[in-house]
């Protein structure tokens, strides 16, 4: 069964004078377990279309069903990690992860010892009463996942997580949410996750799925069948197969927009897309 | 002990890292940036020039006899009640600014999401700003007088409205454009995670504008202490006498206007210098440097 349906997911935002069309009848979905990465050039409609997932925004026409029901407004069956990690400055830590559930109506003492477990879980046991503040990039971006997961959400979405830290730390965390992902005792297994990165996609996700320059549509998916745990296979041919597919894709759509735009995407060795 | 004493003292009291308002701060740079002789000369020149405007005031050069008549007549008698006219004067600057803070909040977020109140509020704050303040002081304390049947406690009251009157502007509309100003991030945050009602006011918006909260209090306070140095000494519209409520405010507004004692009045000048320097060190620096870590990064 699908747990979240994309269907014919129209969003036009209005600027000044002009109308922007950013997503163009977008439709996939999402099956229970899963693990999807979304990319696609930058601007192209990622970040809208995933705050449209997560019931911050709303689409022109078409809609989004999670489990069946359409999606309105923002649940915590639904939770979101971002790139810039989106913590409250003025909260510590800990009260980060155990406002929200307070804002649930969970008992205090019950929603501190969550918040103290998923701290915990995150590697941050020792860190409950710093401030964002005196927090690394990776340490906060840790912080943000253990806040989304403590509300025990079905699916959780993540939207660049790990561009602005360094590569180093963006590898640990990776690992950290590869290991949430398949940690049966989570009640969190289906993950859906913007990136820049081809690599980071293909070494992730199940499913790869691509989107054109603006206005965002899908061109294709990739499934990436490489078996799990992946971090052997990063210097395999087959690996490099799969990243390769992806960025035939991705070049697929700069061809089909071409005639609209001259701004080329060029795409280096590592199969990272850059704009030029 | 010694140096290390006072560099201990000088931290914990925070004056080592204290940031003064700018013209403070350039000020304390370049004296530590001086030599010995060019810190002399520099103290030497602010000694001159604080004599000199003593001078001007008191049309010659003060001597000890002069400060010591000065502080003989009257109404250097009240000097001695100097520490309760403070507690007084304090006390209400303090109450007026609990309200002014409460009222100016509750203004201030519902100006800047719902336009309705908007288009009540900015009249309001145009009228607020624009009367001037002091010259309402008469009707008010008369009808008040008439309604409490105390004049005293008409005017303690009196003062208090006044104060408010003039203390909420500054902090409203620096709380309408903090609010304003939100991060989207953080409201999405908000949004997402939930925060409704009391709680999004309570997690998100009033520690979003504690800054700004600050920045208008310490311009709050600034108009408040011009307002109670008239509001305490009120030239009575009635009677030949002036009424007044016991403050500094008023004890220096009676050296100025009664007595004439120079004397008295730079000292009050000087006690209320020190308070306000006193406040900005050891509350409102201090906040600011706290809520600075509130900064959101976007
Ligand atoms: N609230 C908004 N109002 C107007 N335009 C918007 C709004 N949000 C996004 N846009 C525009 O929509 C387009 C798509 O934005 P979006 O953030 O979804 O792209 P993206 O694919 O996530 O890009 P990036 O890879 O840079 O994060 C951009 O051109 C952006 O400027
Ligand atoms: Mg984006």
């Amino acid at each position: 069964m699908s747990v979240v349906e994309v269907e014919n997911v129209t969003k036009t935002f209005a600027t000044d004078h002009s109308k922007m069309l950013v997503l163009n009848n977008v439709s996939f979905s999402v099956e229970n377990d899963e693990f999807v990465c979304l990319v696609g050039p930058s601007g192209c409609g990622k970040s809208t279309l995933l705050r449209i997932i997560a019931g911050l925004e709303k689409a022109d026409s078409g809609r989004v069903l999670f489990r069946e029901q359409p999606i309105e407004k923002p649940t915590p069956k639904i939770t979101m990690v971002f790139q810039l990690f989106g913590l409250l400055p003025w909260k510590t830590a800990l009260e980060n992860i155990e406002v929200p559930l307070e804002v649930l109506g969970v008992p205090r003492p019950n929603r501190i010892h969550i918040a103290e477990e998923y701290l915990r879980m995150v590697g941050l046991e020792g860190f409950e009463t710093t401030y964002p503040h005196d927090l690394s990039g990776g340490m906060k971006q840790r912080v943000g996942i253990a806040r989304a997961l403590a509300l025990k959400p079905d699916v959780l979405l993540m939207d660049e997580p790990f561009s602005s830290l360094d590569e180093l730390t963006a590898k640990t965390l990776r690992e950290l949410v590869l290991n949430i992902w398949r940690n049966p005792v989570l009640p969190t297994n289906t993950f859906i996750m913007v990136s820049h990165n081809v690599e980071e996609a293909v070494f992730m996700a199940d499913r790869v799925i691509v989107m054109s320059r603006r206005p965002g549509k899908i061109i294709g998916e990739v499934r990436i069948g490489l078996p799990r745990p992946r971090s052997s296979y990063l210097r395999d041919k087959e690996y490099f197969r799969y990243v390769d597919d992806v960025v035939a894709l991705l070049e697929k759509g700069e061809a089909a927009t071409k005639d609209q735009s001259p701004i080329s995407l060029t795409v280096d060795q590592g199969g990272e897309v850059f704009k030029s | 002990m010694g140096k290390l004493g006072i560099a201990k003292a000088t931290n914990w009291l925070h004056f080592g890292r204290l940031h003064w308002p700018k013209s403070f701060s350039i000020v304390s740079q370049r004296l530590r940036k001086y030599t010995h002789v060019e810190r002399t000369t520099a103290i030497f020149l602010v000694f001159l020039s604080i004599v000199f405007v003593l001078y001007i005031v008191l049309g010659h050069f003060p001597t000890i006899a002069t400060v010591s008549e000065g502080l003989s007549a009257p109404p250097s008698e009240d000097l001695v009640k100097l520490p309760i006219l403070v507690v007084f004067t304090m006390g209400r600057l303090f109450l007026a600014y609990g309200i002014s803070i409460v009222v100016a909040i509750g203004m201030g977020v519902l100006a800047a999401e719902h336009k309705r109140f908007a288009a009540v509020f900015f009249p309001l704050y145009d009228i607020g700003q624009g009367v001037p303040i002091l010259a309402l002081f008469p009707v008010i304390s008369l009808w008040l007088t008439g309604l409490l049947g105390n004049q005293g406690l008409a005017l303690e009251v009196t003062c208090i409205i006044m104060l408010v009157l003039d203390m909420i502007w500054y902090m409203f509309l620096n709380i309408v454009s903090a609010v304003k100003n939100i991060p989207t991030e953080i409201n999405e945050v908000g949004q997402l995670l939930g925060f409704r009602g009391l709680k999004r006011i309570t997690h998100i918006v009033i520690p979003s504008i504690l800054p700004a909260i600050v920045t208008g209090s310490i311009l709050s306070w600034g108009t408040g202490w011009n307002t109670i140095i008239f509001a305490e000494y009120l030239p009575s519209t009635g009677s030949a006498d002036p009424v007044s409520i016991p403050g500094i405010g008023s004890l220096l507004d009676k050296a100025g206007y009664e007595y004439g004692n120079t004397v008295v009045l730079v000292l009050m000048l000087g006690v209320i210098s020190v308070l306000v320097l006193l406040m900005e060190a050891f509350i409102w620096r201090r906040l600011l440097r706290k809520f600075e870590k509130y900064h959101v990064e976007v």
